[in-house]
């Protein structure tokens, strides 16, 4: 066992610091943040330059066929510089597609940067409690998704829809449906998209069973890599916080010298590492058997609250600092208070996890 | 990043698991179970020479020492399935007293004790605290004075567990009352037997007792001294780090998590409330998290690194976890859960214990083997690298 990087990990984590530290710095996040600058075409062309946009799917249906944990890597480094890139959606569209025969065009449009696909995961759908979901009857496609990330501009959407009443799973191409924007805690380039057009425009992967797996597999990597990067969030405030309380005078000395201070850092520090390994882990375990999805459950069940405990510790140790837009650890707190919703919030994980314990009746 | 549990340990697990399905009798667990799970009686002492004798003392010992020569994994997985069914281990000789004694005991103390210790007919206590040294255990005071070919012990010791039973006591004491008080102590190995040592027992919540004891002119030869003179405080706090690896927390959570679910399910029909559901799915997660951590410390030692911040981390978390758990593992089964053993109408978990027991257990190791705070000032220093 080694709980550490492997020397392939640490180039890459090497290579993904380097760049989003000079792609992203604090000024064009504040800046993003402000509206007055966004996350352009020619940046998704250097992510696809770079090979990150389909890291994981395989190399023969277009990917990059790197390993799970490779790939998680720079999702990790996305979180800890907090740059508000379509990483995650990107590779789970790719492994989704690279799944289903005749899909593998679209793998290879993703990675070269030539087509945008999101995915409208996914858990927040189940059930088609947001928006009602999409409906595919006879020969139109009717309906809303809430909140797709990157809705204001991806050109494909993976999402669950009905089908003459059958569930099932499609690549949605998103002309002619109205993007409303959906601007949020943290982003403002989500949207929530309204369809009325031809049933053509839903290319479906996958029907009955087949669609519920996919659906289940959309959720599990979308969870997983938002732990993963929540885990590079959290580690980016520590660091920021350590920085800030070793270098902020009170009473005649640094307050990292009061004991009440350190601490709330070794606080912290207990949420950073414990989201980081059990993140990776459920990864791991998933990337090994992907029925097994029970700890990616459990690791956001935790990085839910390590984020609740970091923003108070953090902003707490920051003092007034902390809150000022031109600093940023509000950058991140907002952000992974945005994920710890995001990808399956408390209530399902306390479904997910009790479920196959047979303990207790489900709420769905 | 590997995080492939080898299969061999698996296997391992389940070997040791249907062995000990074989030798564990009614009359050991009801020994256990009666004492308050802190026996060192007949039924207990039988069961440790098998295990001794069966090899599973020195699993992760050098061969030369009679020892498996497995890895720490393997002493990991001994501790985690023992533990699991709460059976006892006589911890501290194991996993402090002959660890030490292999890295730095003379020759003849290797011959003495380590062949002894590996059969279960020696037991060591340890006596390091005193009534003014507990979280600055570098403050002890009990004197050790050279006289000849011998030393001269006066002083007194507090929470001096197991020494009513144990047949040797790993003192911890001053030698240099000049030095600075890291680099003045040492380690002598006393006979319980010996002259002017007189044991007190000191009542505990969870049952049973502790001990005061003090040493009143109570002398050792030369060839008692561990290592060498003065240096004890490091020989202490090396062999803490690798002590909290072979002594995991998880195994007691998934105890406690799988005799709830298994309460739950027996009850049918009637859904658990809200509450239930919530706090058991946080419980799941947490118990999660403390695996991974678990399996991320022990393979460290197990890589030739020595876990300093790790294991403070993975000791706050899970003691604070443990004692949340088991306060709402009793609001979870209600009244039955306060019955005392021994009493109609209680609860057990699968091991037999109950759960009003682990509470009044609960708080130990909150302070014990360092107090939490401490391993929270050393992850801010070790792990965050902030000056005091």
């Amino acid at each position: 066992m080694l709980f550490a990087d492997s020397e392939e990990q640490a180039l890459i984590r090497q290579t993904a610091r380097a760049y989003f530290a000079d792609k992203y710095p604090a000024e064009r996040l504040y800046a993003i943040e402000r509206g007055d600058s966004a996350v352009a075409a020619s940046d998704v062309r250097e992510l696809a330059d770079l090979g990150w946009l389909a890291l994981f799917a395989p190399a023969d249906a277009g990917g990059g066929g790197i390993a799970m944990l490779d790939a998680a890597v720079v999702i990790d480094e996305c979180g800890y510089a907090a740059a508000p890139v379509p990483l995650a959606a990107s590779n789970v569209a790719a492994d989704l597609l690279s799944r289903r025969p005749g899909f593998a065009g679209d793998v290879t449009k993703i990675a070269s940067g030539t087509t945008f696909v999101s995915v409208a995961s996914g858990t927040r759908l189940r059930g088609g409690a947001a928006g009602g979901g999409l409906v595919a009857d006879g020969r139109r496609l009717r309906g809303e998704l809430r909140q797709v990330p990157f809705g204001n501009r991806a050109a494909v959407v993976l999402a669950p829809l009905r089908v003459d009443g059958d569930r099932a799973f499609a690549a949605v191409a998103l002309d002619g449906c109205a993007r409303d924007e959906a601007r949020t805690l943290d982003r403002r380039d989500f949207a929530h998209l309204r369809f009325d057009g031809d049933a053509s425009l839903a290319r479906v992967m996958a029907t009955g069973a087949e669609a519920e797996a996919m659906h289940e597999r959309c959720d599990a990597l979308f969870t997983a890599f938002a732990v993963v990067e929540t885990a590079g969030m959290l580690q980016r405030v520590l660091e920021m916080t350590v920085e800030y309380i070793s270098q902020r005078v009170q009473f005649g000395q640094p307050i990292a010298k009061f004991q009440a201070a350190r601490h709330r850092a070794a606080e912290l520090l207990m949420q950073a590492e414990t989201v980081r390994w059990t993140a990776y882990h459920a990864l791991w375990r998933f990337q090994e058997d992907d029925r097994d999805t029970r700890e990616i459950w459990l690791a956001k069940h935790w990085a839910i609250r390590a984020v609740e405990r970091t923003f108070q510790v953090s902003h707490l140790l920051h003092g007034g600092v902390g809150v000022g837009t031109d600093y940023p650890l509000h950058l991140y707190t907002q952000a992974m208070s945005a994920l710890a919703v995001r990808a399956g919030g408390m209530g399902e994980m306390v479904d997910r996890t009790l479920e196959p314990l047979g303990v207790a009746a489900a709420r769905r | 990043m590997d995080f492939a549990y080898p299969a061999e340990l698996d296997e391992f697990r389940r070997d040791f698991s249907a062995y000990l399905d074989g030798i564990v009798t009614p009359e050991l667990i009801d020994e256990i179970v009666r004492s308050g799970f802190e026996t060192r009686g007949p039924a207990t002492v039988a069961f440790w020479r098998r295990l001794g004798i069966d090899g599973y003392f020195g699993l992760g010992w050098p061969a030369e020492y009679g020892g498996g020569g497995k890895s720490v994994l393997y002493l990991h997985a001994f501790n985690y399935v023992m533990a699991y069914r709460r059976l006892p281990v006589p911890v501290v000789t194991l996993n402090t007293v002959a660890p030490t004694l292999m890295w730095i005991g003379s020759e003849e103390q290797k011959r003495e004790y380590l062949p002894k210790i590996l059969r279960a007919e020696i037991e060591f206590s340890i006596g390091y605290t005193e009534p003014e040294a507990g979280t600055d255990l570098a403050s002890l005071q009990t004197r050790a004075v050279r006289d000849g070919d011998w030393y001269i012990i006066n002083g007194q010791k507090i929470f001096t567990t197991g020494a009513h039973q144990a047949d040797y006591l790993w003192l911890a004491v001053r030698t240099d009352p000049e030095a600075p008080k890291h680099r003045g102590i040492s380690i002598l190995i006393v006979p319980l037997d010996a002259k002017g040592i007189e044991v007190r027992p000191l009542g505990i919540m969870h049952g049973g007792h502790t001990n005061i004891t003090y040493y009143d002119n109570v002398r050792v030869p030369v060839s008692a001294l561990v290592g060498e003179e003065n240096r004890g405080w490091y020989y202490m706090t090396t062999q803490l780090d690798f002590e909290r690896v072979a002594i995991s927390p998880v195994p007691h959570l998934e105890r406690l998590f799988d005799s709830l679910c298994a309460a739950l399910r027996s009850e049918g029909a009637s859904p658990p409330d809200e509450w239930t559901r919530v706090t058991l799915a946080q419980m799941a997660a947490d118990i999660n998290v403390l695996k991974v951590m678990d399996l991320k410390t022990a393979s460290m030692v197990a890589n030739g690194q020595v876990p300093v911040y790790e294991a403070s981390l993975l000791k706050v978390l899970s003691n604070e976890a443990r004692a949340r758990m088991i306060a709402e593992a009793l609001q979870i089964v209600g009244e039955r859960a306060l019955v005392r053993a021994g009493c109609a109408g209680g609860f057990t978990d699968v091991a037999g214990d109950t759960f009003e027991r682990q509470l009044r257990e609960s708080p130990i190791t909150l302070f014990g083997g360092g107090s939490n705070d401490i391993q929270r000032d050393i992850m801010a220093g070790h792990g965050l690298g902030l000056a005091r």
